[in-house]
């Protein structure tokens, strides 16, 4: 059995940039204007600082003029700074959407194509948080944040070369108290960091999927009397999720060790300082300026240490992101061929299976050894006792499951050559189970690789003589309720019928794909379906003896195996019963 | 000289305000969501909402208040030792550095120092309780919202999209816990404003009226960029709600889609989905843009105007050096205390909405309840309904009909796609209430009774059973405390139990949330058993065995009947093989979707049932008992 690509619960962070940086890439021109930008806003802002401490001086000097022209010049910055700040963050955000914008799109983009065992193998609440929940976080982070950062690091950068421009003594002793302990600090977090956020984005994930879960299940388990189980099992989550989260402050707040820091830093200038001051070798004024601009320089460093629990977050959302990108494209790249020769078989052709072996997670093979032929025009049912198989080789023969062993061929092309747009027009299935989108019928007959028009509905409707079902409905632009809950299981599987005749496919693989409709219509369509053009593969799989009656060729699949196959009806319920 | 520090300005985010959780604001999205109605502001709730929505907050609260005292606590302790830092330093340098005084330079720094560590003690205790405080507030009303929708039926949650319903659980819940992180802030408020205006009215009044001046601007700047922010946000809100939408049905549906490429034409629709919110996102970023260069502005100018003025004054001599730059050290405080005051006072408008919200889901009544005062039902009587008929969505699903099933019988139903077996069958477990008519058990109206009552007695499985995520014994006990012994020999029964029992994990073998790994048979089977672990008296089953070969179909059925002994099945099935074993079957006839159901008396039951086997049809007319069991010839007790 194939490995199936599971998603990491807490993947790897480390270098979680570097593995962006192909998303990156694109948009590097507009990053860079927008940092630029910034940067010229950081600087502005940390002349203040000097200005103020020229004002100082001045007024220590009893120099008016230079008081004033000091004022002056404060004013005109706050209204240079005004434009700068303004368009240094819209350029960072436009730039950054852009950037969260092709992820999502790439995201949405690799799940459509991945295979079908990763969905199947996934929680959906899982899938959907990464796409949506933590897509939105990581958009609000670029929009919020991203900006705080550039000038909170460029602030820092620009104060330092102020205080060495002053007193290099005292900047060395003022970054040799400060820095090696805060980076203690920020070390101490950093290292439980990734832990204790993904721990709590996990619980909450959890207590997520489950809620909406309930949602979905709720009948089976009001109906059954479940429920006060099944809320002892969301309270044990949701305990859990309050543990996390607990957990997560307890990590974040070792970050405020950097408050204790800056006050212990402040004293050791004071104390340098006015021993200077006493020596004679520095004049008060300067030790101002270190007091004043240390705030630069705390703050700067306080709001990165405040905003390293954002970046964390956002580096969680992104590592779950890139790992699903990175997840979905694995599993795509299992299937062989697939970035391989794109082929394009003619629009006509045999179905072949050659030795066919599947299995699923568990490592139970339910297929062994299948090697069937469907030649053009074939008509065949596949029977089975519940559980033999029918329809995982179903999937396998439209190439919605890569074989594990064995392959399907279709006019002599290995399914997994022919990109799946192209797969589509030659081989389409219809599940059991006819999944409805909110909307209107149109919107939902439109769910066919073709994108259907209305002009093409109303033909396909003609075509199966379903004009009087649709006019009860209420026709094409009745709306089928929240995801179909207005219609029947019969009545999507009409649904699901109509698509299949608006796919125009060359084989059409009908999966229990009338077993819920009455026995009449049932009939009715499938004769449809076969008239509607002469040269169309069908094949059924059904339990229903009335459909498999009608069929020229019955194989029957016991364990996983064929068991016969049999070119007539009778004959075929026989094998069915001695298979069991 | 004295000095303080002066803080220029920057942005969001300084020491005064704690991370608090994630910026729900930003987040708009959990599980998908298409807010149907555009979302009200603040300003849009009625009184009457809003008084609920704030009973729901103090109700909220009131089971942490001590965590939260105890957070408002700290951080009142810890604004008093930051605002102490600055002074410390300032008396360092005036009374240390410069009148060079060694003893008192050490003492005050010291005292700084000593500072700095209460500041830090507060700090810790005043995010620590507050973020358990909104942890707690949050699972309390994530679980308060789960028991409430999950205990409501289908009609009531007939026009809810599940991912609206969840961004309550989600969403709104964040906004209510930020609303709860953020109470401590007030004390810091308080403390501030009070500590420094009277501080700077002791500096020099004409300062004074320079920062008063300033206020009005920072207020503006407050409430006008938050507004048009908001209503930006809002939009950009809806638009990646529709797009989370988007990618919930490519998710949960397009996988079924697959065999026909449907998922396609899903992924364009997500694309269209996802320029909305590019472009939203750049609007509101250009307001945000706006707002974040124009709020330092305000108290920058007014900065450069008192180093201006205030020089002067201290060239007049009616000033100190210190006390002017105490003066910009005190404008940066106000300025932050100002934007967290108004931000905290819209964190309480939108936690009003949020609240709203919670409240109007947990308002959501069910349409099928327990009566006041139930009748306890009585073992083993009939199922009789009386004129029962249902309409969807203005649609008659259902034409008014009458059936009674006797004690012990086993009654197939019959009829056409459409003809509203389903729906039918849904009544006697009371998943629906029938819109007329009544349906008795043993002669009680089973309004009359109390909901566990009948589920305890009458079991349903539905046409496409739901799985949970969790073992196979996990969804067999459903949280009933029941033995492996029971789990096994319900599984015979529905035969299924062989083949759990291969399975490399048995009974512990894990199942997705869509049950995938098994099949469509085996699901069928399995909620059978599941039905038959509550030992009913009553077995509903919705076409049950349409994904079993007929083979395991009759084996499936051979061991139902051994198993019914006196017990009643109803099933609906167009199956052969059902239809042979049951004792009696009855057709319904489609109701004429969209025509004038019931105004033909009988046309719900067709005396004509289509491909009912050989089992003897049962026509009935309304207001006729459709009874008179024919027993069929294979039927294991005839």
């Amino acid at each position: 059995m194939a490995e199936t690509v599971l998603l990491n619960e807490q993947p790897d962070e480390r270098r979680v940039l570097r593995r962006a940086a192909p998303y990156l890439r694109p948009h590097r021109r507009a990053l860079l204007v927008a940092v630029v930008v910034g940067l010229a806003d950081s600087a502005a802002l940390v002349a203040v600082a000097p200005l103020i401490g020229r004002a100082t001086d001045a007024l220590l000097g009893k120099d008016r003029g230079g008081l004033l022209s000091a004022a002056a010049v404060l004013v005109l910055l706050a209204v240079l700074q005004l434009g700068l700040a303004r368009a240094g963050e819209l350029l960072l955000a436009k730039a950054g959407e852009n950037v969260v914008r092709s992820l999502r799109e790439k995201c949405v983009e690799n799940l459509a194509s991945a295979p079908l065992r990763f969905l199947e193998s996934h929680r959906s609440g899982d899938l959907l948080r990464r796409t949506t929940g933590e897509v939105a976080a990581l958009a609000s982070f670029v929009r919020m944040h991203l900006r705080n950062l550039v000038s909170a690091t460029a602030t820092l950068l620009f104060t330092l070369v102020v205080l060495f421009g002053y007193s290099w003594q005292l900047a060395l002793v003022q970054l040799a108290v400060f820095v090696p302990l805060t980076l203690l600090v920020m070390r101490w977090f950093q290292r439980s960091a990734p832990r204790a956020f993904g721990g709590k984005a996990a619980a909450e994930a959890t207590v997520a999927a489950t809620f909406t879960e309930t949602l979905n299940v709720r009948e089976a388990l009001q109906s059954a009397r479940g429920l006060p189980g099944w809320l002892r099992r969301f309270d044990r989550e949701n305990t859990a999720a309050v543990g996390a989260a607990r957990r997560a402050i307890r990590v974040e707040n070792r970050i405020d060790l950097v408050g204790l820091i800056e006050g212990f830093a402040l004293v050791v200038l004071l104390l340098v300082g006015g021993w200077s001051v006493s020596r004679g070798a520095m004049g008060v004024g300067t030790v101002v300026v270190f007091v004043l601009a240390s705030r630069n320089l705390f703050d700067s460093f306080s709001d990165i240490s405040q905003l390293v629990g954002e970046v964390q977050t956002a580096r969680t959302g992104l590592a779950r992101l890139l790992d699903l990108l990175a997840a979905t494209d694995r599993a795509a790249a299992q299937t062989p061929g697939a970035a391989g020769t794109a082929a394009e078989p003619p629009l006509r052709g045999e179905l072949v299976c050659e030795d066919l072996g599947y299995s699923y997670r568990d490592g139970t093979e339910v297929l062994r050894g299948v090697s069937l032929t469907f030649p053009v025009g074939d008509r065949t049912g596949v029977v089975g006792e519940t559980g033999s198989g029918k329809t995982t080789l179903s999937k396998l023969l439209c190439g919605l499951y890569a074989p594990d062993r064995g392959v399907v061929r279709f006019a002599g092309v290995d399914l997994r050559d022919i990109p799946e747009a192209e797969l589509r027009r030659r081989v389409v299935l219809v599940p059991q189970e006819v999944r409805m989108v909110t909307g209107t019928v149109a919107a939902n007959l439109e769910l066919v690789h073709t994108t259907p028009d209305r002009a093409a509905m109303e033909r396909a409707v003609a075509e199966l003589g379903l004009e009087d079902w649709l006019r009860d409905l209420g026709g094409l632009d009745a709306e089928v309720g929240v995801r179909g809950s207005r219609l029947s299981a019969g009545e999507r599987q009409i649904v699901g019928l109509l698509r299949a005749a608006l796919a125009d496919p060359a084989v059409l693989v009908l999966d229990e794909a009338t077993a819920d409709i009455d026995p009449v219509t049932a009939g009715r369509l499938e004769h449809a379906l076969d008239g509607m053009r002469g040269d169309r593969t069908i094949v059924v799989v059904a339990h229903r003896p009335a459909t498999i009656a009608r069929l020229p060729r019955v194989i029957a699949l016991d364990g996983g195996r064929v068991a016969g196959t049999t070119a007539d009806a009778t004959m075929a319920r026989t094998t069915m019963v001695n298979a069991s | 000289m004295s000095t303080q520090h002066a803080k220029p300005e920057h942005h969001p985010g300084t020491a005064d305000e704690p991370p608090g959780p994630p910026p729900a604001e930003d987040t708009p999205e959990e599980a998908g969501a298409a807010a149907e109605e555009t979302e009200p502001g603040p300003r849009d709730l009625s009184p009457e909402r809003r008084a609920r929505a704030r009973a729901l907050l103090r109700g909220a609260l009131r089971p942490h208040w001590a965590t939260v005292g105890a957070a408002m606590a700290a951080a009142g302790i810890r604004q008093v030792a930051f605002l102490a830092v600055p002074w410390c330093i300032q008396k360092a340098l005036d009374d240390g550095v410069t009148a060079e005084d060694g003893n008192a330079l050490l003492g005050w720094a010291a005292a700084a120092l000593a500072a700095a560590a209460v500041q830090f003690a507060g700090l810790y205790g005043w995010q620590y309780w507050a973020g358990s405080a909104d942890a707690k507030v949050g699972a309390d009303l994530r679980s308060r919202l789960l028991r409430h929708l999950a205990g409501l039926d289908r009609a009531a949650l007939a026009s809810r999209g599940h991912g609206d319903l969840a961004m309550r659980a989600g969403r709104d819940t964040d906004l209510v816990r930020e609303w709860v992180h953020g109470l401590a802030i007030w004390v810091v408020l308080g403390t501030t404003f009070v500590g420094v205006l009277t501080g700077m009215g002791v500096l020099d009044v004409s300062l004074l009226l320079v920062t008063l001046g300033m206020l009005p601007f920072l207020v503006w700047v407050n409430l006008y960029f938050p507004r048009r922010f908001g209503a930006a946000s809002g939009e950009l809100a809806e638009a990646h709600g529709v797009r989370a939408e988007a990618v919930a049905d490519l998710l949960q549906l397009g996988t079924g889609l697959r065999g026909t490429g449907g998922h396609r034409p899903l992924v364009d629709r997500h694309a269209a989905a996802s320029a909305t919110v590019t472009d939203r996102t750049v609007k509101a970023a250009r307001i945000e843009a706006s707002w974040a260069s124009v709020a330092p502005f305000v108290p920058r100018m007014a900065v450069a105007i008192g180093v201006g003025v205030g020089g002067l004054a201290v060239l007049d001599g009616r000033l100190t050096v210190g006390g002017l730059v105490a003066f910009t050290s005190w404008m940066a405080s106000i300025t932050l205390a100002t934007r967290v005051l108004v931000d905290r006072l819209l964190a309480r408008g939108q936690a009003d909405v949020a609240a709203a919200r919670i409240d109007e889901a947990l308002s959501i009544e069910a349409t099928v309840a327990d009566p006041a005062e139930p009748v306890a039902l009585t073992s083993g009587g009939d199922l009789e309904l009386t004129g029962v008929s249902a309409v969807r969505d203005g649609v008659t699903v259902l034409a008014p009909l009458d059936l009674t099933v006797r004690k012990g019988e086993f009654v197939a139903v019959d009829g056409a796609t459409g003809s509203g077996k389903s729906t039918l069958l849904r009544l006697p477990v009371r998943l629906d209430d029938p819109g007329t008519g009544t349906v008795r058990y043993g002669g009680t109206d089973l309004r009359d009774a109390a909901l566990d009552d009948i589920r305890g007695r009458i079991a349903y499985v539905a046409q496409r059973p739901m799985l949970l995520s969790g073992t196979v014994a996990e969804n067999l006990r459903l949280g009933r405390d029941l033995p492996d012994e029971a789990l096994h020999d319900a599984c015979r029964t529905a035969g299924i139990h062989d083949q759990i029992a291969a399975m490399p994990d048995g009974y512990a073998t894990e199942l997705g949330e869509s049950g995938t790994a098994l099949s469509g048979g085996q699901v069928q089977r399995l909620a059978i058993a599941r039905a038959l672990l509550g030992e009913p008296e009553v077995l509903i089953l919705d076409d049950s065995t349409s994904a079993l070969d007929t083979t395991t179909e009759r084996a499936v059925l051979d061991r139902l009947r051994t198993w019914a002994a006196g017990r009643t099945i109803v099933f609906a099935t167009h199956r052969t093989a059902v239809l042979e074993a049951a004792d009696r079957v009855v057709t319904l006839t489609a109701t004429g979707r969209g025509g004038d159901a019931g105004e033909a008396p009988g046309k719900g039951l067709d005396p004509a049932g289509a491909d009912a086997g050989p089992a003897a049809s049962e026509p009935a007319s309304a207001g006729v008992p459709a009874s008179v069991p024919t027993p069929t010839p294979e039927g294991p007790r005839g």
